[in-house]
């Protein structure tokens, strides 16, 4: 799979279609990492294996304007995994990434890893073996087999009683060091300036108190309503191990049951949270 | 606290202000403590202070007059942010905060004997008017001023009013241009870099200080090259975002060098060797 | 050679905890949220915090998450708060810091750390008041590392896991106790509360050490200021600014008024300062909007410049960096520090 991958890439930059593949690489003291390969004869350093978790979706939003005034968009290839794509189909349904300047290299996942080997509880949850939205697929999709339930975290936090609840996240927060790793590495935070850290403190200042910190996640967290992907990127890059992805999927159960069933990135319709609120239907009714 | 505390401000009196051009004002303060304002008034032209609108937020500024003018403070301030838009809502007789003096200054005794030219550029032109007030209070240390002053538009020229007193001074030369022409404007139309190259003054003994956006910064420092000065020879001032001004919250670095400490005056051979350029 | 028992080592820390603040490290949940996906590895999800008794302390522990900057440095602190009364009356409070505080258990490498800010915030003048007070009220009682683990790389940088250079006692583990060099005159101070015994012949373990590379000389780093490896090195940089967040030496820091109007008309205004980082995108814009370090690139060239170059140049100490690894462990994607120390090193002169 790995060779037609890396011809796939060598015919793209040959034939200049991109100028660049964004893909999966292993650095020299073998960690995974993203890697940038411009020249045809760098695409052996392409890999795919099951510790390739990074979300490289987000790198396209560096890469949709023009360089320098009066040049073109840059053309870019792009490794995504099922996860990686429906981030990368908000953005397209969001007109941030312009689909002609994207050339898509699916691959199917038999789901990542964590260091010691265990899988990672996201894709022990995950249906998607296969990315919805690809120019060209690598690899054999593997047997779905036992999927974990999508909300079993999710519910035990929506369990315990109100007050418990408000501790249990204070006490995660509290850990937060506002460094916005979680925010950096999110396809959907695309912002120039985030309403967390702008020069005249209009909604935060800039401290590690706890209901500023509170407010960012909790921001972040609406802001992603009906546009999260679901890639887990924000938990897995935070140096301080704090669960982010629990926020962001209460409120992925919540769309899903109020909206319909929509999960963001899994067709061409923008989150209905923008698109569908005209008055026209009650939400309680759908519900 | 034992310790003199360079983050703590002197607290000081908005006294008076004055419009200067369309956003930039000339603000003129008054510190309340004697002893402070003893301690402070030891500036010299090309240092900056940090001025606090309290509550809302404090921002670098050069010094726009100096210490033998009087008791008031003067700082020409650019309404283009948070904490300026701000600023410029302060009524008189508000409190502020002044910290500083801070930075390096001009060398004005290395530089005594030698002829001068000053070019300013919008409101580049603030910090330099300490220079000429300076040399004007001090002629005879030094030889011929020839002072080249500049602005997109002439609503933003800035201390039009004090053009007269100074090129009428003696043995010293005034030329004041806009970008392009206006309407009412019949004075010279054309970049600071075309009419120095009018003016073409001679490099021989001669120091040069520059103040302005860096793009002018860096085409005068191309021409004063082609009408044969060193870059020795010429002096600029940078400016960069400051929190501290003290060397400590690491912001304002070009390389190794802080603006806040190693600067903001330069000469233009040592920042031609910066690993980061100033543009 | 001087020891003390493991047991009276704990019964001293449990009065110390009732005398100053106590700061030793600590286990946190960091790594049981089950959707993590990178969980620490053992002994790597201490942080140092305040303790009141010895049960508390994580004895084995290896490298905290974040370095032990954050007590002479905190992450948010105020300088000072002005109050006007409903008159207009203004009053000026500068903040100041009460009583003494002991790090205990602090590495070789996160001591280092604190020596290279001292060389910035106190030796560079003018010096930094608040720094100052804290450092004047702190006393560091050093634990040696019994190893080098992954990623640590601190005798490469002029450290040692066993070095007692920058503390004022250090602690080394030997058979039921430790062995105890006292070091600096604050740490004799400290020590005269602690019950140590005198032993003959007590051998310390030599640490195990991981492989010394050479480090990149100032002619090299000049030379390679402009070239194309910063944009490889940089172009997958997220600006995350996590790196920046758990090293021992960065300092850099913004500064924010806020201003609270009480029921009685009154106002306090407080100016803060909170750790800022060079690695984010906005570090460097201007009122205006123009941004001198637009790229990530550059932003992260400037990081590996001023730990290796800048602060070198700038302040009294030969390294801005003291090996500890944390950034390499933190990056999401493996921007590695000593990576870049053996690619720079590796290349000629010219």
């Amino acid at each position: 799979m790995i060779e037609e991958l890396r011809a796939k890439a060598r015919e793209l930059l040959e034939s200049e279609t991109v100028e660049c593949v964004i893909g999966y690489e292993v650095g020299p003291t073998g960690r995974v990492r993203p890697v940038f390969v411009y020249e045809p004869d760098d695409v052996d350093r392409l890999v795919f294996n099951t510790r390739c978790d990074h979300n490289l979706v987000t790198y396209l939003n560096r890469r949709n304007k023009p360089r320098k005034r009066g040049e073109e968009v840059p053309t870019t290839g792009i490794l995504v995994k099922p996860c990686d794509a429906r981030s990368l189909q908000v953005l397209l349904n969001e007109n941030q990434v312009q689909r002609d300047k994207v050339t898509v290299i699916g691959v199917a996942c038999p789901g990542m890893q964590n260091a010691d080997g265990t899988p990672e509880a996201r894709c022990l949850r995950c249906n998607q073996r296969v990315p919805l939205l690809y120019d060209a697929l690598f690899g054999e999709p593997p047997e779905v087999s036992d999927i974990a339930d999508t909300y079993a975290d999710v519910e035990e936090i929506e369990a315990l009683p109100r007050e418990d609840r408000l501790a249990y996240w204070l006490s995660e927060l509290d850990r937060c060091i506002r460094c916005y790793a979680c925010r950096q590495a999110c396809p959907g935070c695309f912002c120039d300036v985030c309403e967390s850290e702008r020069d005249d403190s209009l909604w935060i200042g800039i401290t590690d108190a706890i209901p500023e910190k509170a407010f960012f996640h909790i921001t972040r967290a609406f802001h992603l309503a009906g546009r999260c992907g679901e890639c887990n990127a924000c938990e897995m890059v935070c140096p301080m191990g704090i669960p982010l992805s629990l926020l962001n999927r209460k409120i992925v159960k919540e769309v899903e049951q109020t909206m319909g069933g929509y999960h963001a990135g899994l067709s061409e319709e923008p989150t209905p949270l923008v698109t569908r609120l005209t008055g026209e239907e009650d939400i309680d009714e759908i519900h | 606290m034992t310790e003199e505390n360079p983050m703590r401000p002197y607290l000081g009196t908005l006294v008076g202000t004055k419009e200067l051009a369309t956003n930039i004002r000339l603000f003129q303060i008054e510190l309340n403590d004697p002893v402070e304002r003893e301690k402070f008034f030891v500036w010299r032209p090309g240092q900056f202070l940090f001025f606090s609108a309290l509550g809302v937020g404090e921002a670098p500024f050069g010094f726009s007059n100096i210490p033998e003018c009087g008791p008031a403070i003067e700082v020409a301030i650019n309404n283009v942010g948070h904490v300026t838009r701000h600023i410029h809502m302060l009524p008189i007789g508000s409190t502020v905060g002044i910290r500083g003096p801070m930075g390096n200054h001009f060398p004005m005794d290395e530089i005594k004997g030698q002829n001068i030219v000053v070019l300013g550029g919008g409101i580049g032109g603030a910090p330099l008017r300490p220079v000429i007030q300076y040399i004007l209070s001090h002629r005879a240390d030094y030889g011929h001023l020839t002072i080249i002053w500049a602005a997109r538009s002439p609503d933003l020229l800035v201390f039009t009013d004090e053009y007269d007193e100074w090129g009428s001074a003696p043995d010293t030369e005034m030329h004041v241009t806009i970008d392009r022409p206006a309407e009412g404007w019949t004075g010279n139309v054309g970049l600071i870099t075309q009419i120095l190259e009018q003016v073409a003054p001679s490099p021989e003994n001669t120091a040069t200080i520059t103040c302005g956006p860096p793009i002018m910064i860096y085409f005068v420092g191309k021409t004063l090259g082609k009408l044969g000065f060193s870059e020795d020879q010429m002096l600029i001032t940078l400016e960069a975002r400051m929190h501290c001004g003290i060397g400590k919250c690491g912001r304002c670095n070009m390389g190794e060098k802080l603006v806040c400490l190693d600067g903001p005056v330069f000469r233009q051979s040592e920042v031609s060797t910066f690993l980061e350029s100033f543009l | 050679m001087r020891f003390i028992s493991t047991q009276a080592l704990r019964d001293w820390l449990d009065t110390l905890a009732r005398q100053v603040t106590l700061i030793a490290p600590v286990e946190t949940e960091i790594g049981e949220a089950p959707g993590l996906a990178n969980p620490p590895a053992s002994g790597m999800n201490t942080l140092y915090q305040p303790v009141s008794s010895a049960d508390e302390i994580a004895w084995d522990f290896r490298r905290t998450v974040m370095s032990a900057r954050e007590f002479l440095f905190p992450k948010t602190e105020t300088l000072f708060t002005i109050e006007t009364n409903p008159t207009g009356k203004k009053t000026l409070h500068e903040t100041k810091m009460e009583g003494q505080q002991v790090i205990f258990g602090i590495r070789p490498c996160d001591a280092r750390g604190l020596r290279v800010l001292d060389a910035i915030m106190l030796e560079q003048k003018p010096a930094d008041v608040y720094y100052a007070q804290r450092r004047r009220n702190t006393t560091l009682v050093g634990l040696s590392c019994p190893e080098m683990w992954e990623n640590c790389f601190c005798t490469s940088v002029g450290g040692a896991p066993n070095s007692s250079d920058d503390v004022d006692i250090l602690l080394t583990q030997v058979e039921n106790g430790y062995a105890v060099e006292i070091v600096t005159e604050k740490g004799e101070k400290l020590a005269q509360g602690i019950p140590l015994q005198e032993v003959e012949g007590l051998v310390l373990p030599e640490p195990r050490l991981n492989e010394p590379f050479e480090t990149p000389t100032e002619q090299q780093w000049l030379n390679s200021f402009g070239d194309v490896y910063w944009e490889r090195v940089g172009e997958r940089c997220l600006s995350c600014r996590a790196c920046v967040y758990v090293c021992p030496t960065c300092r850099c820091f913004d500064v924010r008024d806020e201003t609270v109007v009480d029921s009685a008309g009154g106002r306090i205004m407080r100016r803060v300062r909170s750790w800022d980082s060079c690695q984010g995108v906005n570090y460097r814009t201007v009122a205006g909007g123009a941004n001198p370090r637009a790229n990530p690139d550059q932003r992260s060239r400037n990081r590996f410049f001023c730990k290796f170059y800048y602060v070198p140049t700038d302040y009294n100490v030969p390294f801005g960096c003291v090996g500890c690894g944390r950034c390499i462990a933190v990056c999401p994607v493996n921007i590695d520090i000593s990576e870049v120390l053996r690619d720079l090193a590796q290349r000629g002169e010219a």
